[in-house]
């Protein structure tokens, strides 16, 4: 018989590593199972970046703290050792297809502020990975790499995880498998929610990215075949590498061509004349709505499983640590035969903090090619608009909205016929998407 | 010229430390000022026990892990070190002046229960402070032994506070400096209480202690010269070490004369017949209603500071670590540039938590004497019929 743990904990990825470290500091039995061969390597797509650095996030502030290496959350009143390299972001700056540029957050001012005025950090996520790892080993956490987990299932007192022909039984389970969560899946959260589309990202490491500015994340939205791409192109947190982000949400775009595209636009190249990639690294997410009932049957979704896409590193910290809080405080409420408030508590943080309008809100971003369906109609509109606008890196209070609604009399007046597409904004996300989502089906 | 922090926290008790910490973990420069040259030496009598391990407390569960050398707070979210030797108690046992035993707790069962059956830890202060000054000093806290601080000046963005020597600024000041706290009532924090009395205890460590149940908490109720006074003992988390403590909130008594007459008497002189005093310590407390809002001018005030006597080491720890992140959350708002919030949520804790109530409940443990105004009615009243 194998050992029966307090609680299994599927993914080793910001939400995994999180709650891992919070039940196994209670004391609790914890093993944690994670597909990767070497918990420690980012093989999937990701920014690796903490945003939100200048305004509350879920309720929450990420407050970085060189002096002592450290990455705390004063609300949950929590904190964590990150040891490697480091970036500041300062603003974002968005560029319409012919290179109409909206500055978001003016960089000079927000740097005058030093580390107030970041909007986002730029981490090494091996790095922070390698830290938690190290963390749960002194903690005494039972890591199983190489362990993906295919199944699910409620038991007698419990829940088992089997990953091929091992299994794993605990009197609770944690799933913080990502955006395409078996756990989810396995469990049955999936059949209440709605499925938008699916997002597709790939991603370049390269070298000799020429930026206009250090410290600005670039973002260049454009068309490629009359597809909606966006590109994000940064510096990384290691010395000399940046990320080429290239993202859309429609299945039939080929990446690879439409980076090279975006790439290859006259206000772009000169950034690029001398970069070589040096890695790729691609993802692909299902976009459902948020799930609101994150618990059932002993098992707690935490981080991106539970979201629409996504809930950021930042988000998924914050609720695999509460994740694993509330699981500590279900075992000790049932060790003392008192009555059970962990698992509601958290449940509560994640509805009231992150509601299913919150998956809605963050997917709008992507809705700009449905709404004004042409590098010409972008053109116009962002040329309209006047920055720089307040300094700001949520996904949930960008402040393009508002300077959209600024603009919407001028366009009302010169472009009735594109202002009747733009009002599709309006309609829900599932009629926004409906083309690209009967194209596109969810990947397992 | 003053010294500038972000925080300063007077006082290293458990409030203190877990204040300092939580802040200094989000980046905050924080100074803990202690009045004791050697901040993990322990001056004053204290049971050096964790309270309620097999209930809620607090709001709050308190979790002792030795495998992975942590005592942690699930709900409150956070943990420290301790890696010194422990010892479970697992029941009170409450003797009236003439030797009627009240058992709270049946022993035997609950330590058939194992770790969930104890009632109380018991713990090495000197070790559980020495963990958590280590832990505080890696995340940059400045530890300031021997600044017995006297003088607390807030402003409208800032607090000063010194000893008449060095002085030190912060943007909030969390005042941790326990039940006769200078900083509450330098503050006029105190204007608003209602005073009960005073609490007198002296504690000695003590080698051949012989009690019945190594594992229980003894007390005998009583009087001594016409005062009552209670008596405490208890193993000490170190082999062969015992504690016992005499106290009393009547400012007459003579606490080592009780103690003498105490330890002679028929049903329990056995239990002190070989014991040998080897340290001495002892404290007297202010017994305040509790603060009711404990932030002004700029200055939290936590532990038994706020508290009438007292929140036990554990809800020291609790509150402080709150009060802790609750700074460092404001200051993080006030350099965003937004409205500050933090501190309420401190504030709002403590007022749900900590009502009048509890404290009121907490003297009632020491108001028998008032009632039952010799030993004769104790052991009626209390006695086996």
């Amino acid at each position: 018989m194998n050992k029966r743990y307090d609680v299994i904990i599927v993914g080793a990825g910001c939400a995994g590593l999180l709650a891992a470290k919070a039940a196994a500091e209670n004391g609790l039995e914890v093993a944690l199972l994670e597909k990767k061969q070497d918990p420690a390597k980012l093989v999937r797509a990701c920014g690796q970046t903490l945003v939100s650095m200048n305004e509350p996030l879920f309720g929450d502030f990420c407050i970085f703290n060189p002096r002592d290496k450290r990455i705390g959350f004063p609300g949950a009143g929590f904190s964590f050792k990150y040891e490697g390299p480091y970036r500041n972001l300062y603003a974002q700056h968005l560029f319409a297809p012919s290179g109409h540029r909206i500055e978001i957050g003016d960089v000079k001012q927000q740097m005058a502020k030093g580390d107030a005025g970041k909007i986002g950090l730029v981490i090494d996520k091996e790095s922070f990975f390698r830290g938690l790892l190290k963390d749960l080993k002194t903690c005494h956490v039972d890591i199983f790499a190489g362990t993906p987990v295919e199944k699910v299932t409620p038991v007698e007192g419990g829940v088992r995880a089997e990953s091929g022909s091992k299994a794993f039984e605990a009197r609770y389970l944690i799933g913080a498998d990502g955006v395409n969560s078996r756990v989810a899946e396995s469990m049955g959260f999936n059949k209440e929610r709605t499925y938008y589309c699916n997002m597709i990202a790939l991603v370049w490491d390269m070298s000799g990215i020429e930026l206009p500015e250090p410290g600005v994340m670039y973002t260049i939205q454009a068309f490629y075949k009359g597809m909606g791409v966006m590109l994000f192109t940064f510096p990384q947190a290691v010395d000399g590498v940046y990320t080429n982000n290239v993202v859309t949400v429609d299945p039939r775009v080929n990446l690879e061509e439409a980076m090279q595209y975006v790439m290859s636009k006259p206000f772009a190249a000169p950034w690029f004349r001398k970069a070589k990639k040096i890695k790729a690294r691609s993802a692909i997410c299902n976009c459902y709505s948020a799930i609101t009932e994150v618990s059932r049957d002993g098992v707690l979704l935490a981080g991106d499983a539970g979201s629409t896409q996504e809930l950021e590193n930042t988000g998924a910290m914050m609720s695999g640590w509460r994740a694993g809080q509330a699981i500590s405080i279900a075992v000790q409420q049932d060790k003392f035969g008192l009555p059970q408030s962990g698992i509601e508590k958290y449940v509560d943080w994640w509805k009231s903090i992150y509601g299913p309008k919150h998956g809605e809100t963050y997917m709008k971003m992507y809705t700009t090619p449905y709404l004004m369906p042409s590098e010409e109609e972008v053109d116009y509109v962002f040329g309209l608009m006047q920055g720089p606008l307040r300094a700001c890196w949520n996904p949930y209070t960008s402040p393009m909205g508002e300077a959209m609604r600024k603009i919407i009399p001028t366009i009302q007046r010169e472009r009735p016929e594109l202002m009747a597409k733009m009002a599709r904004g309006r309609q829900p996300l599932t009629e926004i998407f409906k083309e690209i989502a009967s194209v596109s089906k969810p990947v397992s | 010229m003053a010294r500038e922090y972000d925080i300063i926290v007077v006082g290293a008790g458990p409030a203190g430390l877990c204040a300092a910490r939580a802040a200094a973990e989000n980046g905050m420069r924080v100074a803990i000022l202690e009045k004791k040259p050697d901040p993990a030496k322990l001056t004053r009598a204290c049971a050096q026990t964790l309270i309620s391990m097999n209930e809620s407390f607090f709001g709050d569960i308190c979790i002792f892990n030795p495998d992975n050398n942590r005592i942690s707070f699930p709900h409150t979210g956070f943990s420290v070190t301790y890696s010194g030797p422990h010892k479970n108690l697992y029941a009170q046992h409450a003797y009236t002046p003439g030797g009627h035993l009240i058992e709270i707790g049946n022993v035997r069962e609950q330590r058939m229960k194992g770790d969930l059956g104890r009632v109380g830890l018991i713990l090495d202060k000197e070790t559980l402070f020495r963990g958590m000054l280590e832990e505080a000093r890696a995340c940059g806290v400045d530890i300031i032994s021997g600044v017995n601080v006297d003088a607390v000046i807030p402003t409208e963005d800032s607090v000063t506070a010194g000893d008449g020597g060095k002085t030190f600024k912060g943007r909030y000041l969390i005042a941790a400096d326990g039940v006769n706290s200078k900083t509450a009532e330098i503050l006029g924090f105190n204007k608003d209480r209602q005073y009960y009395c005073n609490m007198y205890s002296i504690a000695w460590d003590m080698t051949g202690m012989k009690l019945p149940e190594p594992d229980v908490v003894y007390t005998i109720q009583g009087f001594h010269e016409g005062c009552g006074v209670m008596l405490f003992a208890l193993a000490e988390a170190k082999d062969d070490l015992w504690m016992l403590i005499m106290l009393t909130v009547d400012p007459r008594a003579n606490l080592n004369k009780a103690a003498e007459a105490f330890m002679k008497k028929p049903f329990c002189a056995e239990w002190f017949r070989n014991t040998k005093s080897v340290g001495v310590r002892s404290a007297v407390c202010n017994c305040w209603s509790p603060i009711v809002e404990p932030f002004r001018n700029n200055v939290l005030v936590v532990g038994d500071a706020a508290s009438t006597q007292e929140i036990e080491n554990t809800a020291a720890m609790i509150s402080g670590w709150k009060a802790g992140k609750a700074a460092a959350a404001s200051i993080q708002e006030e350099r965003l540039g937004i409205e500050i919030t933090g501190v309420n949520d401190y504030v709002n804790w403590w007022k749900q938590i900590y009502t009048p109530l509890k404290s009121e409940i907490y003297m009632k443990i020491y108001a028998p004497p008032y009632f039952l105004t010799s030993d004769k009615d104790m052991d009626y009243v209390l006695g086996p019929n």
